[in-house]
């Protein structure tokens, strides 16, 4: 965990499912009832085709999408990791459906722990719930090498 | 029925642009304000519409007791940051053009040179906004979140680097001849900018605008009392915003095709309004508070197909004698970052004539607002 990071209200619209699934150590994201296409961030009703919402667990398998070496001056609460990778991964589920996150190697990493020279877009990636403080998850997302993909 | 050629700026005005200027941020609002009255040669009191940004601090009433302005009909705010300059001014043009308002000033006014003045440093503990999506993960700031668009751009077309640094390096020459420029007498090469420190790879230093302090106004009549003050008018041909459903500022990575933009949807829609085309444009002005939102914004406006601004910047050219010259003031990278109204105020100067690098014959220029962000744009021409 990392101190004092600005951390997201939990309390929006549409999102208790969001939430909760992250509580339990999964990930969830809603889905369409008619058309079936998945939707982050979360909304009211599906922008698609108008049809209703539920939350259905994804398989938290994804791909590089983009990332960025984000180098100081950041906020205080990540300037001791700095420079460290962000990323943006495309969840296997469905292209566009994506979500910030940072990569690590391993459970218990630090944000900066990946290299980026070690970086391809479109590589596998697994998430792993992580606590972002005592009452907030988010998932991380680890490199999946080709021994371990296969 | 169309706005095009209904509505004339007829004024602008601009404090000094600088770090650290000493006026409070209201004052600067005033200078420009009553700078760009004079211009106009219209008084204070017939100002009966006012246009900003929800984003401006000084709020209009302050403005209307501290000018003279007034009565006021029409009082407007645009949203979305960078993207709402041309909103700001089309918004008074449409009050005009109905006969809600007959003359109206749009500015923008800000002291951003402080460190501790910037949007994304005033984070707080809790996110309640859309950045709750992004923020956690270490996109921080704005710069972060157009390097992560960036990369991804450099992935599928190719790296662009060094159309970045011709980008970089054109604007700060368009600045040595602008005496306003905050970067006049401050040269940049190719090697200075490839020496510059990154600071969200792939973006460098001089990839990103200016912090400034500073002010800019506009004054906006309809195109038949124009003709009866004695400046040059510049019409306004076309306008629109563009919302792409989907888009959430500014790491917009949520949609499928997330270069498909808000820009493309202001564009679609500003060319349906006109029987100009990309091929009548003389300059432009687009939004640059990152150097690759230019990339962007000429494959949204229509410039080049998608994928091909790398190579329309290398081998066109952006600069004064290149197909296209584009921020020919040196932009929000080299003149000032007064969150584009500068731009706005640039393409006026063009079209009159009087810019410090005056491309020959402007008939048309295209001003645009922030491409990562929901926008607008505003096509202007000289009268006929």
């Amino acid at each position: 965990m990392i101190a004092n990071i600005p951390l997201p209200a939990r309390d929006g619209p549409f999102e208790e499912g969001f939430w909760s699934a992250l509580d339990a150590g999964g990930l969830a994201h809603q889905r369409c009832h008619d058309c079936r296409r998945w939707h982050f961030p979360p909304r009211y009703r599906c922008s698609d085709c108008g049809g209703g919402l539920v939350y259905e667990p994804v398989s938290g398998l994804g791909t590089l999408w983009s990332f960025t070496l984000v180098h100081a001056p950041v906020l205080p609460a990540f300037a001791p990791f700095a420079p460290f990778v962000a990323a943006v991964v495309e969840l296997d589920e469905q292209p566009g459906l994506r979500m910030a996150g940072n990569l690590i190697h391993r459970a218990g990493d630090p944000i900066n722990a990946v290299a980026p020279q070690s970086l391809t877009i479109g590589m596998p990636l697994r998430a792993v719930i992580l606590p972002l403080s005592e009452d907030v998850r988010w998932p991380q997302w680890v490199l999946i090498s080709k021994d371990s993909a296969s | 029925m169309t706005l095009a050629g209904k509505v004339a700026i007829v004024g602008i005005g601009q404090t000094a642009f600088g770090k650290g200027l000493v006026p409070p941020e209201r004052a600067l609002a005033c200078e420009a304000i009553i700078a760009a009255l004079d211009d106009a040669g219209i008084a204070a009191h017939d100002i009966d519409a006012v246009s900003s940004y929800t984003m401006e601090a000084t709020p209009d009433y302050e403005i209307v007791r501290s000018v003279g302005l007034g009565p006021l009909h029409f009082f407007s705010q645009a949203a979305h940051g960078g993207g709402a300059g041309p909103a700001a001014v089309g918004h008074a043009a449409l009050a005009i053009a109905s006969g809600v308002a007959r003359n109206a000033v749009v500015w923008r006014a800000r002291k951003r040179s402080g460190a501790g003045s910037r949007v994304w440093a005033q984070t707080g503990t809790v996110i309640e906004d859309v950045w709750k999506w992004s923020r956690p993960s270490g996109i921080l700031r704005p710069v972060d979140e157009v390097a992560l668009i960036t990369r991804r751009y450099f992935h599928e077309y190719g790296d662009g680097a060094e159309a970045l640094a011709m980008i970089a390096t054109t604007l700060r020459e368009y600045a040595q001849a602008n005496p306003a420029a905050m970067m006049r007498d401050r040269p940049m090469s190719r090697d200075d900018y490839f020496r510059s420190r990154m600071v969200a790879d792939p973006l460098r230093l001089f990839d990103n605008c200016l912090e400034s302090d500073g002010a800019c106004a506009l004054v906006l009549t309809s195109a038949e009392r124009a003709r009866d003050l004695p400046g040059p008018a510049v019409l306004i041909e076309a306008f629109s915003q563009g919302l792409v459903p989907g888009t959430q500022p500014m790491p917009d990575f949520h949609r499928t095709d997330t270069f498909a933009n808000s820009s493309s949807v202001t564009a679609a829609n500003l060319w349906r309004q006109t029987d100009l085309t990309t091929a009548d444009v003389d300059v432009a002005q687009f939004y640059d508070a990152f150097s690759p939102l230019i990339l962007f914004s000429l494959e949204a406006y229509g410039f080049c197909g998608r994928g091909e601004a790398r190579d329309f910047i290398l081998s066109k050219g952006i600069g004064a004698k290149g197909a296209l010259p584009v921020n020919t003031a040196g932009g929000s990278l080299s003149e000032a970052y007064l969150h584009g109204m500068n731009l706005i105020l640039e393409a006026v100067r063009q079209l009159r004539g009087t810019a410090a690098t005056a491309i020959p014959d402007v008939r048309v220029a295209l001003v645009t607002g922030c491409d990562a962000t929901p926008n607008g744009a505003l096509l202007l021409r000289r009268p006929a």
